[in-house]
């Protein structure tokens, strides 16, 4: 075996059980499945309204997933302590490139520091360390769009992510 | 006014003027050239462009063809394997079929490292292909096309100076495997590479400081 044969590694599908409505399953690469993975990259396409990070109504129970590490995760905002992470929006429209294909609304910060970023364009959105970040809306939508995120860690559990179970849908 | 609104980061958009038969435009986040503007925060270069039919890249030009190099303002480019001097750098091959993500949409044949050391990856269902700094990359072969690949290169810097990239001019491209991709034609070859694919360096930086 040559000494680059391994750096041809097969992309990793998460699929949700049952299929989420508006999202499609979710390319991922990081050092999961290759050592020398430099960043977590995950790769996914947007088909129809959706959001992310929204949270549970008041009063609902909360939804709590517990990854296969022991961590606790779920659909609420996060903060990501020891790594950056930048969401990439881009339409599938080629002939319209401007073109998003819906609009997108993606809170940034919280409390009196929140930022609500509103795009109907491609658009990258840099979060920074211990920035908390989401919910993100998808509406208004005509087209699908693939959104990809890079977070600047091998992998997960080193980007030590914590998620605000707190939150609550307004 | 909280300073997060800059945090929302319009790309840059690179486009061949005419557009290359086989790929749309590229999404580009960090900094092509020297006098764009770019958010120096975020610290991956990442380029997003979508491959449309047959195509290939680093191919060089065969036996008997006028080499052609780019300008890119600060730098010479063009179609030829390439050295990254500076970083590392992952290249992310995904499919577009909703119905069947494992299916890629196309062949693939990529070639990384050179002389006795090189390899040739060939594969039609999703792959990332990490280059370390310093081993040759090219050509890459894009053939048997059914449905848009995606392609998403992720670097450890986050602009092409730091990555320092270095193109092998030397390299003599293979007749056959281009024909593969586009056919016996080779007028269409000619009209392929027959004029600067890319919008001039001047226009692309007024455009820049006009934004």
């Amino acid at each position: 075996m040559g000494m680059y044969e391994k750096y041809c590694v097969e992309l990793n599908i998460k699929k949700d059980v049952p299929p989420i409505k508006g999202k499609s399953p979710v390319y991922m690469f990081g050092q999961d499945y290759f050592r020398d993975a430099f960043s977590w990259t995950e790769v996914m396409t947007i088909t129809d309204e959706f959001m992310m990070m929204e949270g549970t109504a008041k009063g609902k129970e909360k939804i709590v997933h517990i990854g296969p590490d022991g961590h606790k995760g779920g659909p609420y905002p996060k903060w990501i302590h020891n790594a950056e992470k930048v969401f990439l929006f881009c339409g599938t429209d080629l002939d319209h490139p401007e073109d998003l294909g819906a609009t997108v609304e993606f809170h940034l910060g919280e409390g009196t520091q929140e930022e609500v970023l509103v795009f109907d364009q491609p658009r990258a959105v840099f979060v920074p360390k211990n920035l908390r970040h989401g919910p993100v809306y998808v509406k208004d939508f005509h087209r699908s769009l693939n959104v990809v995120s890079v977070l600047n860690a091998p992998n997960r559990q080193s980007a030590d992510i914590e998620t605000d179970f707190t939150y609550e849908q307004e | 006014m909280s300073n997060l609104k800059n945090n929302c980061i319009e790309m840059y958009l690179r486009e061949d003027i005419p557009r290359r038969p086989g790929r749309a435009g590229t999404w580009i986040l960090g900094q092509e050239f020297k006098e764009q503007e770019y958010f120096e925060e975020a610290p991956n270069m990442v380029e997003i462009l979508m491959i449309t039919g047959n195509y290939m890249m680093m191919n060089g030009f065969p036996e008997g063809f006028q080499k052609r190099t780019y300008n890119m303002g600060d730098h010479k480019g063009g179609p030829f394997p390439k050295y990254n001097k500076g970083c590392d750098k992952t290249m992310i091959f995904s499919g577009t079929n909703m119905e069947d993500l494992r299916d890629l949409g196309a062949h693939v044949e990529f070639h990384l490292g050179e002389g006795e050391d090189e390899v040739v990856f060939e594969f039609d269902s999703p792959r990332a292909v990490f280059i370390p700094q310093n081993v040759r990359y090219g050509p890459i072969y894009i053939t048997d096309f059914k449905s848009d690949v995606m392609v998403t290169n992720v670097y450890t810097v986050n602009s092409k100076a730091a990555a320092q990239v270095v193109n092998d001019f030397e390299f003599v491209g293979d007749d056959a495997k281009i024909k593969k991709v586009i056919g016996n034609d080779l007028e269409a070859y000619k009209k392929f590479y027959g004029s600067d694919p890319v919008v001039p360096m001047e226009e692309v930086v007024k455009r820049s400081k006009k934004k």
